[in-house]
């Protein structure tokens, strides 16, 4: 079924075709959430909540065509809203059993990525969607600025001190 | 590989990974049932969880919140079923999409129904200085008795003109949106004590501005403050070109690690490294009195020397700091001899606080996992007291290191003693999904659930920790058991009235 039809069916409230939907835009929307909350759990509410949000709103899109954007924008408000709950969330940790004695990783395999992903989750959350926009998801800044519904400017400045400070913590 | 390299292909690795196998039919499962545009649904369970989570642990949440008026879509809520994640219904702007910044000023009426921001402390305001504000529609504007003030939906007032206030939001079509909290810093008067002590996080809103130039023209009102690992940022409004180097000038004595940069927005970005500099408006030192403790390390019956000194030095911070609550930074160390250890503690703390330090300092304390009670949630800070029995002591963690976990986060693995595996496997076969706190002293450094009813010795903490938060925890652990004595020499008081 062609995507249009897919929208229209599932406007009409066919949940096998906005299944199909949000199965096509699942690793965009769930990979950004990674990068962005850092977390898999909560990666996952996010998807959730978008796609709650998605088929509550759906009758609302008037052109189906703009189906792609449309959801990425509201999986994209939503994530940053979880991010920034996060920010002011508790954290929860858990003891978990391990298969044995592991090999200690103080600063090895793992460092760059690790002092990196650190870095980013020093940043405010609507510091981090837009790196991971632009960076993980590879969008011009023009785009991720649209997509998130503020001026460019703002979102050049904004990722200009982002950088600056994930730099300077990397490099400390 | 540039930096930016190298971030995107990291970024592409943890994006780009497989999602769970079952992603999209679980999202599925959660739709509500029947036809789309109903109004009001249930949260996914996983949300429902987290939330009941915060339920359970309010009292403790309460005290991060601010005493502040803010719009409902943006503030914790007491129940469930006012968390469900549907916007409020707004004909310009869903609260969700209100920015995470915060702005601080003082409200001027520009007409009998408007207010903009004005810069907040030590500036006459000019009309280019002055920041038009864009109220989210919960906030109304109205007058009252002559000034224009701030209603909530309840008509209450939460501002006029004239006060102090910090607003949350963000920069919108030149002015700002607020769509934030707005906490009153002070009502219609000048901000006492115009002095910024870095080391106090919590003080800072009241008290942050820097002297004004004497011949280039005003610096600030700073427009955004935050804390990155022990770094201070500052954002000021530039208006000249000296800015840059008036700000170097007012930093001049406080610190000298403070780099300050202008960026293409007009922001000049402060940062500063030593979190115990005091500064503005004038370059002030630390003020108030304070407590020196003079302290012999003992190891093993013999005077420490050395490099041991470094080590006692470390764990008396960490002693210092978990007795009295607060961060290592604030605690400061210096030798005088090579043989003692002079700690200064702040005299904030009442006396039996300051006592309790004092002894805290000279022997180990007792740690260890400690099992939490059913029904008690605690987390790092609380007190150790609430806790129902020990299960696992100090002396019976083996390694206790950072390490990874499967999805690469970082996490601390701990290997038990035989006889401390076993007393912790008897007691998650019947407590599975209880919790378990990791007690240093007399204060809860980690509360985490246990997730399986047998370790077999070796077991993980995970969660949303980061290197910045395990490698300490270990550390903390490691020390804590430090056998290290201390023999109290000297206590006396040192004071500076500024």
């Amino acid at each position: 079924m062609p995507e249009l039809d897919e929208v229209l069916a599932a406007r009409a409230g066919d949940e096998g075709a906005f299944g199909v939907l949000i199965a096509r835009e699942a690793r965009w929307a769930y990979g950004l959430a990674r990068v962005v909350l850092g977390d898999q759990m909560e990666a996952e509410d996010a998807f959730q909540e978008s796609c709650l949000l998605a088929w509550r709103d759906l009758p609302k899109l008037r052109d189906p065509a703009r189906w792609r954007p449309w959801f990425r924008r509201l999986a994209t408000n939503v994530i940053l809203e979880h991010g920034r709950r996060m920010g002011r969330r508790p954290k929860v940790t858990e003891i978990v059993a391990t298969d044995g004695p592991i090999a200690p990783d103080h600063a090895g395999r793992v460092a760059d990525r690790d002092l990196l992903l650190q870095a980013l989750g020093l940043l405010t959350a609507d510091e981090r969607i837009l790196v991971a926009l632009h960076y993980g998801r590879d969008l011009t800044v023009a785009d991720a600025a649209a997509l998130l519904g503020i001026p460019l400017g703002t979102a050049k400045a904004r990722l200009h001190r982002a950088i600056g400070k994930m730099r300077q913590r990397v490099e400390a | 590989m540039d930096f930016e390299q190298r971030l995107s292909a990291i970024l592409h690795d943890v994006a780009d990974a497989d999602p769970p196998a079952n992603l999209v039919e679980r999202a599925l499962g959660h739709l509500p049932a029947g036809k789309q545009g109903r109004s009001h649904f249930a949260p996914p369970v996983a949300m429902a969880a987290a939330i009941a989570a915060l339920v359970l642990i309010a009292g403790a949440v309460a005290t991060m919140w601010r005493p502040v008026s803010m719009p409902p879509a943006a503030e914790p809520s007491p129940s469930v079923v006012e968390r469900a994640p549907t916007p409020a219904p707004s004909p310009f702007q869903s609260p969700r999409e209100c920015p995470g910044s915060q702005i601080v000023g003082t409200l001027a009426a520009v007409s009998d129904s408007e207010l903009a921001l004005d810069p907040a402390v030590g500036f006459e305001a000019s009309p280019t200085d002055r920041t038009p504000l864009v109220w989210e529609p919960y906030f109304r504007l109205g007058d009252d008795g002559g000034s224009v003030v701030v209603r909530d939906p309840d008509g209450d007032v939460v501002a006029r003109d004239g006060d102090i206030v910090e607003i949350g939001g963000g920069e919108r079509d030149g002015g700002w949106y607020a769509c934030g909290y707005i906490e009153v810093l002070s009502s219609g008067g000048p901000l006492p004590a115009p002095v910024l002590d870095l080391s106090e996080r919590s003080s800072w809103r009241a008290l942050m501005t820097i002297e004004r130039g004497v011949s280039d023209g005003p610096i600030g009102p700073i427009r955004r403050i935050e804390w990155i690992g022990d770094t201070l940022h500052l954002e000021i409004a530039a208006r000249h070109d000296g800015v840059v180097d008036q700000v170097r000038a007012a930093l001049s004595g406080a610190t000298d690690d403070a780099t300050v940069a202008s960026d293409p927005d007009g922001l000049v970005t402060i940062e500063i490294p030593d979190a115990r500099t005091t500064f503005a408006p004038s370059i002030e030192p630390r003020c108030g009195a304070w407590q020196r403790v003079t302290l012999l390390p003992i190891g093993d019956g013999k005077e420490l020397r050395g490099e041991d000194m470094a080590r006692a030095g470390e764990v008396l911070r960490l002693r210092a700091a978990e007795a009295l609550g607060l961060d290592g930074q604030d605690i400061v160390l210096h030798t005088e001899d090579g043989r003692h250890i002079i700690v200064e503690l702040p005299a904030g703390p009442d006396s039996s606080a300051l006592n309790r330090a004092r002894q805290r300092m000279q022997a180990p304390a007792p740690a260890g996992l400690m099992a939490v009670p059913d029904g008690v949630a605690v987390q790092a800070g609380d007190s150790a007291d609430s806790m129902e029995r020990g299960l696992v002591g100090a002396a019976a963690i083996d390694v206790a290191v950072p390490a990874v976990d499967i999805m690469g986060q970082p996490a601390l693995h701990l290997t038990l003693h035989p006889d401390a595996a076993e007393a912790l496997d008897e007691f998650a076969a019947e407590r599975v999904g209880g919790q378990v706190a990791l007690v240093v002293g007399d204060v809860v450094v980690a509360a985490a659930m246990l997730n399986a009813p047998r370790f077999g010795g070796e077991l993980e903490i995970v969660g949303p920790l980061r290197v910045a938060d395990v490698a300490p925890l270990a550390d903390r652990l490691s020390l804590s058991v430090d056998s290290l004595e201390f023999e109290l020499v000297d206590v006396s008081t040192a004071e500076r009235d500024c």
